[in-house]
């Protein structure tokens, strides 16, 4: 053949392959999430109250004459984040609560908060102001923010076994009106009398005077609408506050599913949904080679349960046909450190806040499927333990503890039947491939 | 027919590495590139090298053992970058096994081009006993 | 149809017959079922005649593969012998007359020694002591003094006697013989006497003798070198013509059709008187004077009346060398065709098919296999590139002979240029004849004869239409 011939033969395929050139549209590579039930944030309140306690327990987070306490900043803050929100806010109120809840004029609360707590009013049981709150000041379209140390002592000692009982009762009617509890727990500087609610086991104690060497924990509650109790929280702190606990909120199954490519071993692979697992060798289950990782999107999650600290300790993975164990828990950017991230899987993981890594250990019927279901229990959460005591009066010892506080936070949680429940119960089935 | 593929490619390379891509493999690449390359492409050159080159055309120039070997070839070499150009379409994640599935692939389109061939090749003009 | 003998007198007889075989193996047509070529030249040395008688068995072993409807090799070319169905063996089976017995002097044949002197000195008288001493076995060297007495022996021979026998009512006969010679001159009339008398003795001799008669008389177409020991002097050939022809004139009766053919010399041959060493190129007078043949088997029997129907050939025009320009339609018409056809068949059997080795139609036949093995290819390879009588040969000493018919470029590798002065016009989008056209042709002569079982039938069949088609479509000019 001459090389003319070649050429010719070369050309006449090229032409001819050229024509069977792909012209296919790439596909998408956006992966999406998989929504979880939607999160509604109120966008408005009608009406904001603010009522700060300002009974002689009070006296010392606004001395008179001595340097600013934290108090004083944080719930000016708190007074002036609701001020600047104008559209998010469309009526804001003040209010004292000593022996009643009263309101206040906007000067005499800046100039109360500024330069101190001058006339001090009798205390109230707790449970009275919060019957008030929860008699009156909830309602659809009314959020209220009460301040308060919550030292609760009641004037009946045998009543103090029945704290948190108090508290719910207190509180009976949000349940009613679905309005929720979000608590946020902070510390400030004290100075002036402390009056301790005592101990469980002895008389009323005694004040303490020119205290205190110790910080002294006060709280913020928000009460109302979880949507607006949601919104009025963001707006009202900068940055989220580590000692919460949010009561009352809608249970949402969040969104999750087996991260394909990172933290992972073994030959598995998903089918199409990403809860279940195919394996081709199921040999590779019974001999614990089979380890992956479960992304879950805990954004919507009261935020007691969203720390890595409460998942750690308290996530758990119940198996059939088989034992499975919680290998860690991590938030997204810790995971990415530790585990090798597939390129492919970074995009799925910006659809996650945190990663369970699960690990098989055995299998019994390799015929049948091991399913898997990873529940997260409603625990008081964790800080409570470290700001509760049983015995105040000398805070100088204890440190900044509150008396009774578990119990107190107790009686908001049973207020709601949902907090008895699973946070989540998350199903997940691993199979053998056919 | 997904299961046809997912078998010859297995057989020849084992099980798709990373595992995390086996679902993409088996149920889009093998099915996807095997369809159109294996059988659609190959089919065509077969068609084209048979029918085309030797019978529309009116010449026998190109009845010639080596050129239908020159075709199987050109076959195996777009059914080798078909295969690379499929995996990275799809994003799937880079490893040597999307290499060995590109040989595969092209040992399968030469197979399929000589049991073509032989299907095919009784009724072209100039190339009937071709390759013999 | 009928058979047709043809008696080829002397060597120009031989190589008349020579050229006829090529155009027969061509596939030009002739009017016969068989043609039995009859050879008389006592001379049996005559390369002449061995040549042609090699070329006619070649021929015959191919023919007998090819069959009527193959294209090429069409016409039967039989032995006298072939006619001898009961197998008797009476005639040697060869295309030559058995001149058995002659291998002696012309004196000793006469018996020139047992004459009583009255006759002896007649004798002397009419022959020289060359003729008398000089042996028959190289005939009669341009004596038909000779020739003549000789040859009357014939008709006691078991050839004529046989063939005699075989003849049938509508078959016909054809005589070749040169003027000039010896041989040939001599037997011609002798022969013609025979065969229309009646009473001859010999079979059937009543149908012979009315049978059609064609014969062609060659005059002088080429000199001799003039040598001084030569018994043959060119220079008499003319002289020997003219009497032979005013012989003629008065005694010869009985031919139907009579054809003359003559050309001017040109350069002389060399003078052979006979033997191996009488071997002269292929010349186209030989070629015209075959061309005769067809054309008396043209004829029907109803055109021949009681005169002689007298032929001769002109060429359109004249030229030292001659190709299919020079040829009359007609003549263009009995052989052009054919020709081409064959010589695009031999080209690209002898230069080009080797090459074709992995195409379809190759492998289809198998023809590695059959080149190497086959016997029908060796023969046409041996019909056709043979040096000494093959067919590549005879175009070559036709081409290079005074005058020259040379219809066809022999020194080219180009198919378009084969046919001398007639290139297939060519354009970009068309190539001509080429051998991928070849090819291609091929392949699909190869797909449709699939009724051909006989692979070497079917290869001639395959040729034969592939090289009809590229002479209809590619050469409208000739």
């Amino acid at each position: 053949m001459t090389c003319r011939n070649l050429f010719v033969f070369c050309l006449g395929i090229l032409v001819c392959t050229a024509c069977g050139a792909d012209s296919e549209q790439p596909v998408s590579a956006d992966a999406g999430c998989s929504t979880a039930p939607a999160v509604s944030i109120a966008s408005r309140v009608d009406t904001l109250n603010i009522i700060v306690e300002t009974s002689g327990s009070m006296k010392g987070f606004m001395p008179t004459q001595s340097r600013q306490t934290a108090f004083q900043q944080q719930v000016d803050d708190i007074l002036a984040n609701a001020e600047s929100n104008k559209e998010a806010v469309g009526l804001l109120r003040l209010y004292t609560a000593q022996d009643n809840i009263r309101p206040i004029g906007y000067d005499r609360f800046q100039s109360m908060l500024r330069q101190g707590l001058a006339q001090a009013g009798a205390s109230t049981p707790i449970p009275n102001l919060l019957s008030q709150i929860a008699g009156r000041y909830a309602s659809q379209g009314q959020v209220s923010i009460f301040i308060s140390d919550f030292i609760y002592s009641p004037p009946n000692t045998r009543d103090r076994d029945y704290v948190s009982n108090d508290i719910r009762r207190a509180l009976l009617p949000l349940q009613d009106k679905g309005m929720v509890v979000a608590v946020y727990g902070f510390q400030s500087e004290f100075r002036g009398t402390f009056y301790p609610a005592g101990s469980k086991a002895s008389p009323k104690a005694s004040p303490v005077a020119n205290c205190c060497e110790t910080d002294i924990p006060y709280y913020v509650w928000i009460i109302g609408p979880e949507p607006a109790v949601r919104m009025m929280a963001a707006r009202l702190f900068r940055s989220p506050v580590a000692a919460s606990m949010q009561s009352g909120y809608a249970r949402r199954a969040p969104a999750y599913g087996v991260v394909p490519g990172s933290g992972r071993s073994g030959s598995w692979y998903l089918a199409g949904d990403a809860q279940t697992i195919l394996i081709d060798n199921t040999q590779e289950l019974r001999q614990g080679e089979v380890s992956f990782s479960v992304g879950l999107n805990l954004e919507a999650l009261p935020s007691q349960y969203r720390t890595p600290d409460y998942l750690s300790r308290h996530l758990q993975v119940q198996s059939s046909n088989g034992t499975t164990e919680v290998e860690g828990v991590w938030n997204r950017q810790d995971f990415s450190e530790k585990e090798q991230v597939s390129t492919k899987d970074r995009q799925l993981l910006e659809c996650y806040t945190h990663l369970v890594k699960l690990k098989v250990a055995s299998l019994d019927d390799r015929n049948s499927p091991l399913n898997l279901r990873l529940t997260l229990p409603a625990n008081r959460p964790q800080w409570a333990e470290a700001w509760t005591t049983d015995d105040d009066r000398n805070p100088n010892d204890s440190g900044p503890r509150t008396f009774a506080l578990t119990e107190i936070l107790e009686g908001v949680r049973r207020l709601y039947p949902q907090e008895r429940e699973p946070v989540f119960a998350l199903d997940l089935s691993i199979k053998k491939a056919n | 027919m997904k299961n046809v593929f997912r078998f010859l490619y297995e057989l020849l390379i084992g099980k798709p590495e990373p595992p995390m891509e086996t679902p993409l493999y088996r149920s889009e690449i093998f099915p996807d590139v095997g369809g159109v390359s294996l059988l659609l492409i190959t089919l065509v050159l077969v068609l084209v090298y048979y029918y085309v080159l030797n019978h529309v055309m009116r010449t026998a120039r190109f009845s010639h053992w080596y050129h239908w070997l020159g075709m199987l070839l050109i076959n195996a070499g777009i059914a080798f970058g078909y295969a690379i150009y499929y995996c990275r379409l799809h994003e799937v994640t880079p490893d040597s096994y999307v290499y060995w599935f590109a040989f595969a692939n092209a040992f399968y389109s030469a197979l399929f081009f000589f049991l073509f061939s032989l299907l095919l090749k009784w009724r072209s003009y100039n190339a009937a006993r071709t390759p013999f | 149809m009928a058979k047709l003998f043809i008696f080829g007198i002397g060597g120009t007889g031989a190589r008349v017959l020579r050229s006829f075989g090529m155009l027969m193996a061509a596939g030009v047509d002739i009017k016969a079922d068989t043609v039995i070529p009859i050879i008389v030249d006592p001379d049996t040395q005559n390369a002449d005649l061995n040549r042609t008688v090699e070329m006619l068995k070649s021929y015959k072993r191919l023919q007998g593969v090819a069959g009527h409807d193959s294209g090429f090799f069409k016409t039967d070319i039989s032995k006298l012998a072939d006619m001898d169905t009961r197998g008797e063996g009476r005639v040697k089976d060869a295309f030559t007359f058995d001149f058995g017995g002659i291998n002696q002097s012309f004196k000793e044949f006469i018996h020139f020694n047992e004459m009583d002197p009255d006759t002896q000195a007649l004798v002397q008288l009419l022959y020289t002591q060359d003729n008398l001493n000089s042996p028959l076995t190289i005939g009669f060297k341009g004596s038909p003094n000779v020739g003549s007495v000789v040859l009357n022996k014939l008709i006691n021979s078991p050839e004529l006697r046989f063939f005699a026998d075989n003849f049938r009512k509508g078959d016909r006969i054809f005589i070749i013989s040169s003027i000039f010679g010896g041989t040939g001159a001599a037997g011609f009339p002798l022969l013609i006497k025979n065969l229309r008398n009646p009473n001859s003795g010999l079979q059937n001799a009543g149908e012979i003798s009315s049978a059609i008669i064609g014969a062609i008389t060659v005059k002088p177409y080429f000199g001799l070198q003039t040598e001084n020991e030569s018994v043959i002097d060119s220079n008499a050939f003319i002289t020997k013509t003219r009497d032979a022809l005013a012989y003629y004139k008065n005694n010869l009766h009985g031919v139907n059709g009579l054809y003359y053919i003559a050309d001017n010399p040109d350069t002389p041959y060399e003078n052979r008187p006979g033997g191996a060493s009488q071997r002269n190129d292929a010349h186209l007078v030989e070629v015209l004077a075959a061309l005769s043949i067809i054309d008396f088997m043209d004829y029907q029997d109803a055109d021949f009346g009681e005169e002689t129907l007298f032929h001769e050939y002109g060429l359109r025009q004249d030229a030292p060398s001659i190709t299919f320009e020079q040829l009359y339609e007609e003549t263009l018409h009995r052989i052009g065709q054919q020709m081409v056809k064959f010589q695009l068949f031999a080209k690209y059997y002898k230069d080009m098919i080797r090459e074709d080795a992995g195409k379809n139609y190759y492998k289809a036949l198998n023809l590695d296999a059959a080149f190497a093995n086959d016997s029908f290819h060796k023969e046409l390879r041996h019909f056709l590139e043979n040096k000494q009588w093959g067919y590549f040969a005879w175009l070559e000493e036709l081409a290079r002979n005074k005058r020259s018919f040379a219809p066809f470029n022999l020194s080219t590798q180009d198919l378009n240029l084969l046919v001398q002065g007639k290139p297939v016009s060519r354009s970009f989008f068309n190539k001509g004849i080429t051998q991928d056209g070849f090819v291609v042709r091929l392949n699909k002569e190869e797909r449709n004869l699939t009724s051909e079982a006989n692979p070497n039938r079917k290869f001639l069949k395959m040729f034969n239409h592939v090289t009809e088609d590229f002479y209809t479509s590619k050469m409208p000019g000739i």
